[in-house]
C-alpha cells in the first residue's frame, strides 16, 4: 500500500503478520487450556491441599548484641522469655474462640485479638515458666497455640548509664516510614535513644523463620525450612564501669550530670545523668500509665541533662573572659584592679554597682590571683576592656554555642550573646553592664555539661579538642572487628603559649590555694575552676570542672549540680571522690576549708 | 500519503483503559495486607499504582496526538540516551538484589522498560531506511543485532534476564516481520545458545528456578514455592473464584502477589471465568494492534506498531506461562495489570504511539 513498485514486498510482510497472528493466538489457546486444566480440572484437588495443609512462617527474634564497657564487663545483656503465639488463619472460626477462651483462664493479661487477624498473634510475652510448663502439657487443647523462647533486652544494673545506652520500644509509624529504617518491619523492637538507637542497625541482628506445615487444626506436620536467627553485632564503649559507677554514686539523690573524658583522645570515660529511669521497665509489660509518669514527670528523668541541660555556667566562663583579654591584650601579667568587693559602672545617678562574691574584696589582684579565687570585680573590669564581641569570639573558639560532635541527635547548642543577637532578639541595644555580667559567666550565657567537658578537656590539650565518643569497637559474634573508632581532633586552637601558661597556672591554683581546694590531693596535680549559676527561683546551680595531672593531663570532667548550691561545696566533693577513685587516693589528706564562691 | 482518518481506534482505547481499572483494583486487593503489614496503611501500592495509571493515560493521550513519524529523526539519539541510562543504573545501588531504577525525587524510573520502546523504534527505523537491503546481513541486520546486544547485555548485568530475554525475543520477531532471511536468524540462534546456557546455569538462582520448574512439587518451600503457591492459587478459585478479596494466597503466601504473581490472585477471586475475560482482552488489544500495523500508512508505521503489539502480546504470554507453570521464573510483569510504574507508563506510552498511527491508517480495504 505504500509504495506501488514494493507491493510484493509489502504483500510478504503483511503474511508474516498474519502468521504470527495466528501463532499468537495458538498460543492464547494453549494458555487459556492450562488455565482450565489448573483452575477446573486439578482444581478441587489444589483446593484441597491449599485448604488442609497450610505454610506458617514463624519469626525467630534476634538476640541483640551484646554492649560491653571499655574493660570487657558486661553493661548490656540479653535474656530468654517464653511467649505465647496464636496462629488463626488457618483456624475454623469456632475452634478459634473456644482456644482464646481457653487461653485467657491461664494467661491473665491477652493482647487484644480482633476476628480477622492474619499471620501469627503474640498473645502474651514473659510468661512465666510454671504456666509454660501447662501449657505445653495442654498442647493439644489449645489448636493454633504455640510457645517460643524469645530473647529480651535485659539491663543487669537497672539505670546503669540509662541516657547513654538509651532504651528499646516497638518501631513507631513515623519511625517505620523513615527511609532510615528501610528493611525494618512493623512490631520491629528497635532503640529509641542512646547507644541503642544510633547503633541498632548493627546491634539488632537478623531475625531467622521457621517455615511449618499445618493441619486445618493448626498442628504443626513438619518442618519445612529452618533458618537460625543472626545475633547483633556488640559493642565495646570507651566507658569504664568502675568510673561511671563512682558517678553514679556520687550523684544518686541529687540532680545534675557529670561528663568525664580523656582529653588525649575524646573517649567518654563516663557519662551520667540524674535522675534517671530503668530501661527495663520499656522491656517488661509495663502498663501505659507507668510510662506516663515517667514521661510526665517533674524531674524530668527522661531528660539527658549531659547534652540538655542549658544553663548559666557562671565563674567556670571566666577562663574564656581570661583568655579572650590575654589574647586580645586588654591585660597582661602585670596588669592589676583594686578589688572592694563591688565595682561601680557609669558615673552619677546612672551608675551601677556591681558585687563581688566576696564581701570585703580581694585587694589587689593580678589575673593568676583573679582566676584562682575567682574575683568577680577584676573579669568585670577585663572583660569590659576586651569587649563584647571579642568574649563571644572565643567562646565560639572554644566550641561553646555549638554542638559538642557527641553522636547522639538531641544535643542542645547552648548560646554564647553578642550585641548583634541582643539587637535581633530583644530590639535592645547591648549595654556595657551586659558585659559585666557575660564575663563571670552569668546573664545570656548558656552552656550544657558536655561544653564544660570539652572546655576541660580543651585547656588540658593546650588547644587541641578531641571530638567526645563512647564506642571504641563494634565486633561480630564470631569476634571479629566490624569497625574501630579512631579519635577524631574536633578543633585545634591556636594562643599563645603564655595565655596556656598563664590559665593552667590560674586553675592549678584556685585547687593549691583557692576555690576548689577540696581536689587538692598530695600527690595528684588538679587543675580545677567552680562555677556558680545564680539562680532567682530556687538554689543555686553548681559547677565544677577540671582536668588532672597537670603535667600530663589523663581526664577532665565537667560536675554540673543542678540546685546544688556553691560550686566549691556542692560540685568540688564530688569530683574528689571520682578523682580519688580513679587515681586510688584513698588515704590522701587535704585541706579541708571551703571558701564560699558567688 | 492517503486519506487520514482522524479517528482514534476507540474500541482498543476503551479495552486499554479497562484493563487499566482493573489493574488497580486487582493491585489493591492483592497488595492490602502485605501494605499494611509493611507500611501501616493498606493504601501504599493502591495511591502509586493510582497515580502512574493517571500519568500513564495522560501520557497516552498525549502521544497519540502526536504524528508517531516525528519519532523516527530521534532514533538514533534515543538509543544513545538510553545506553547512558542503563549505565547510570549500574551504578545504583542494589534494590531487591538488582540494580534497575533511578531515582528523581520521589519517583523511581526504569531504564529498561524504556529500553524496550527504544529499540522497536530503532528496529522500525532501520528496516525503513534500508528496506530494499533487508535480505543483507551487513548493511541492515548487523546494526540492529549491534544495538540490541548492547542493550540487552547493558540489562543482563542488572541483572534483569526476563528484560534480557524481551529484548532478544523482540529482535526476532521484528526482523522476521520484516522479511529478513530465516537463514541469518538461525544461524544468529545458533551463535547465541552458548550464550544463552552460560547466562542460566551460570547464576545459582537462576539454575534453582529452572530446576525448580521442571518439578514444583518436590520443593514446595524453596524455589518451587512460588510456583506451587501459584497453583494452589488458581486451583483454589475454581470456576467462578472466591469473590473479590477473598484470596487467601496473598496473605503472605504467594511472594509479590501485586507485582509478578497478580494473575494468580486474579484466578483465586475472580476464578477461570475472570482470567480468561482478561486473556480475551488481551487478545483483543493484541488484534486490533494487528490490524493497525497491517493498515499503517508506511513501512515505518507497519513496523512500529507490530513491534509495540508484539512487545505486549509476548510480556503477557510470558507472564502467563510463568504462573501457570509452563516456564521457569523470569521475574516478568503482565502488562497494565502488576504493580509497578515504569512498566505501565512505558506500556500506555505505546499503546499513545499505536492509536496515532491507528489515526492515519487509509480505509479502503
Amino acid at each position: 500500500m505504500w509504495q506501488n513498485t514494493e507491493s510484493f514486498q509489502e504483500k510478504r510482510l503483511h503474511n508474516n503478520l498474519q502468521h504470527l497472528q495466528y501463532f499468537t493466538i495458538a498460543v492464547f489457546v494453549i494458555l487459556i487450556l492450562r488455565l482450565f486444566f489448573i483452575s477446573i480440572i486439578k482444581g478441587s484437588y489444589f483446593q484441597k491441599i491449599s485448604e488442609d495443609n497450610r505454610i506458617q512462617i514463624f519469626t525467630l527474634p534476634a538476640p541483640r548484641g551484646i554492649i560491653y564497657d571499655r574493660k570487657g564487663k558486661v553493661l548490656v545483656d540479653n535474656r530468654l522469655s517464653f511467649s505465647v503465639l496464636l496462629s488463626p488463619i488457618n483456624l475454623k472460626r469456632e475452634i478459634l474462640e473456644k482456644t482464646i477462651v481457653r487461653l485467657n483462664g491461664v494467661l491473665e493479661s491477652v493482647n487484644d485479638y480482633k476476628p480477622g487477624m492474619t499471620g501469627n498473634v503474640c498473645l502474651a510475652e514473659d510468661v512465666e515458666p510454671e504456666k509454660i510448663f501447662y501449657l505445653s502439657e495442654q498442647k493439644h487443647n489449645f489448636p493454633g497455640m504455640r510457645i517460643q523462647v524469645r530473647p529480651k533486652r535485659h539491663y543487669p544494673y537497672g539505670a546503669f548509664a540509662a541516657h547513654l545506652i538509651g532504651y528499646l520500644g516497638q518501631i513507631s509509624k513515623r519511625e517505620l516510614e523513615d527511609p532510615v529504617h528501610v528493611g525494618y518491619k512493623k512490631r520491629d523492637i528497635i532503640g529509641k535513644t542512646g547507644l541503642e538507637k544510633i547503633y541498632d542497625r548493627f546491634l539488632r541482628g537478623r531475625d531467622g523463620n521457621e517455615q511449618i506445615e499445618v493441619d486445618v487444626n493448626g498442628k504443626p506436620l513438619r518442618m519445612l525450612s529452618h533458618q537460625d536467627s543472626w545475633m547483633g553485632d556488640h559493642l565495646i564503649l570507651t566507658v569504664d564501669k568502675n568510673i561511671q559507677d563512682t558517678c553514679e554514686a556520687v550523684l544518686r539523690g541529687k540532680k545534675g550530670a557529670i561528663c568525664v573524658l580523656n582529653p588525649k583522645n575524646g573517649e567518654v570515660l563516663a557519662m551520667v545523668s540524674k535522675p534517671d529511669f530503668d530501661p527495663n521497665i520499656f522491656i517488661e509489660n509495663t502498663s501505659p500509665l507507668q510510662y506516663r509518669k515517667l514521661f510526665n514527670d517533674p524531674e524530668l528523668p527522661m531528660f539527658n541533662r549531659v547534652i540538655q541541660s542549658q544553663q548559666s555556667p557562671g565563674s567556670v566562663f571566666k577562663i574564656i573572659t581570661a583568655i579572650s583579654a590575654l589574647e586580645e591584650g586588654a591585660v597582661d601579667l602585670e596588669t592589676t584592679y583594686n578589688c572592694h568587693g563591688s565595682f561601680l559602672l557609669g558615673r552619677g545617678r546612672r551608675s551601677r554597682e556591681f558585687k563581688c562574691w566576696k564581701e570585703g574584696g580581694h585587694g589587689r589582684m593580678e589575673i593568676i590571683d583573679a582566676i584562682a579565687h575567682s574575683c568577680d570585680v577584676y573579669f568585670y573590669q577585663a572583660g569590659l576592656k576586651t569587649g563584647v564581641d571579642s568574649i563571644s569570639e572565643y567562646a565560639a573558639l572554644f566550641g561553646l554555642s555549638a554542638l559538642s560532635g557527641f553522636c547522639m541527635p538531641s544535643e542542645e547548642r547552648g548560646l554564647i550573646p553578642s550585641a548583634r543577637w541582643k539587637r535581633e532578639k530583644t530590639g535592645e541595644c547591648w549595654y556595657p553592664g551586659d558585659t559585666v555580667n557575660m564575663s563571670i559567666g552569668q546573664g545570656y550565657v548558656l552552656v550544657t555539661p558536655i561544653q564544660m567537658a570539652n572546655l576541660a578537656s580543651f585547656v588540658a590539650g593546650r588547644g587541641v579538642l578531641y571530638e567526645p565518643f563512647t564506642v571504641r569497637r563494634i565486633i561480630d559474634t564470631e569476634g571479629n572487628i566490624i569497625r574501630t573508632f579512631r579519635p577524631k581532633v574536633k578543633k585545634r586552637v591556636k594562643l599563645k603559649q603564655q595565655t596556656w601558661d598563664i590559665i593552667q597556672r590560674g586553675m592549678r591554683e584556685a585547687v593549691t590555694s583557692g576555690t576548689c581546694r577540696g581536689v587538692n590531693f598530695r600527690n595528684l596535680a588538679v587543675a580545677g575552676k567552680t562555677g556558680t549559676t545564680q539562680n532567682p527561683h530556687g538554689d543555686d546551680h553548681a559547677w565544677f570542672i577540671c582536668y588532672a595531672p597537670v603535667e600530663d593531663p589523663q581526664v577532665a570532667m565537667s560536675v554540673y549540680v543542678e540546685h546544688g548550691g556553691h560550686g566549691s561545696s556542692a560540685a568540688v566533693p564530688l569530683a574528689r571522690k571520682i578523682l580519688e577513685n580513679m587515681f586510688n587516693l584513698k588515704e590522701e589528706e587535704i585541706v579541708e576549708i571551703f571558701e564560699i564562691e558567688d | 500519503m492517503g486519506k487520514k482518518t482522524a479517528v482514534m481506534d476507540i474500541p482498543l482505547f476503551l479495552t486499554v483503559i479497562v484493563l487499566v481499572c482493573i489493574g488497580i483494583v486487582m493491585v489493591y486487593s492483592a497488595s492490602a495486607v502485605i501494605s499494611q503489614e509493611k507500611f501501616s496503611s493498606s493504601y501504599h501500592f493502591l495511591i502509586k499504582q493510582s497515580i502512574w495509571a493517571m500519568a500513564g493515560i495522560l501520557l497516552m493521550l498525549v502521544f497519540s496526538q502526536v504524528d508517531y513519524n516525528h519519532f523516527q529523526k530521534f532514533s538514533r539519539p534515543a538509543v544513545i540516551v538510553t545506553v547512558i541510562l542503563l549505565f547510570i543504573v549500574l551504578f545504583r545501588p542494589t534494590m531487591l538484589g538488582a540494580r534497575r531504577w533511578i531515582k528523581i525525587g520521589p519517583i523511581g524510573f526504569q531504564p529498561s522498560e524504556m529500553a524496550k520502546l527504544v529499540m522497536i523504534l530503532f528496529i522500525a527505523d532501520v528496516l525503513d531506511r534500508k528496506q530494499s537491503k533487508i535480505k543483507e546481513f551487513k548493511a541492515c541486520i548487523l546494526p540492529i543485532l549491534i544495538v540490541t546486544m548492547v542493550l540487552s547485555a547493558l540489562i543482563y548485568i542488572e541483572p534483569d534476564l526476563g528484560g534480557t530475554v524481551i529484548l532478544v525475543l523482540m529482535f526476532m520477531i521484528m526482523l522476521f516481520i520484516g522479511g529478513a532471511r530465516v537463514q541469518h536468524l538461525v544461524s544468529i540462534v545458533l551463535v547465541s545458545l552458548p550464550l544463552l546456557y552460560l547466562a542460566i546455569l551460570k547464576v545459582g538462582y537462576r539454575k534453582g528456578r529452572l530446576l525448580s520448574f521442571l518439578n514444583p512439587q518436590d520443593d514446595i518451600t524453596g524455589k518451587g514455592y512460588q510456583l506451587y503457591q501459584s497453583l494452589l492459587a488458581f486451583g483454589s478459585g475454581g470456576l467462578f473464584g472466591k469473590g473479590l478479596g477473598a484470596s487467601r494466597s496473598k496473605l503472605f503466601y504467594l511472594p509479590q502477589p501485586h507485582t509478578d504473581f497478580i494473575l494468580p490472585v486474579i484466578g483465586e477471586e475472580l476464578g477461570f471465568f475472570g482470567v480468561t475475560i482478561i486473556i480475551l482482552m488481551f487478545c483483543f488489544i493484541i488484534y486490533r494492534g494487528a490490524r493497525i500495523a497491517i493498515d499503517a500508512p508506511n513501512l515505518f508505521g507497519t513496523m512500529f506498531a507490530s513491534g509495540i503489539v508484539s512487545l505486549v502480546a509476548l510480556q503477557t504470554i510470558i507472564n502467563i506461562a510463568v504462573v501457570t507453570a509452563c516456564m521457569p521464573t523470569k521475574g516478568l510483569s503482565l502488562p497494565f495489570l502488576s504493580f509497578g510504574g515504569s512498566s505501565l507508563i512505558f506500556t500506555l506510552i505505546g499503546m499513545g504511539i499505536l492509536l496515532n498511527i491507528s489515526m492515519q491508517v487509509k480505509r479502503q480495504r
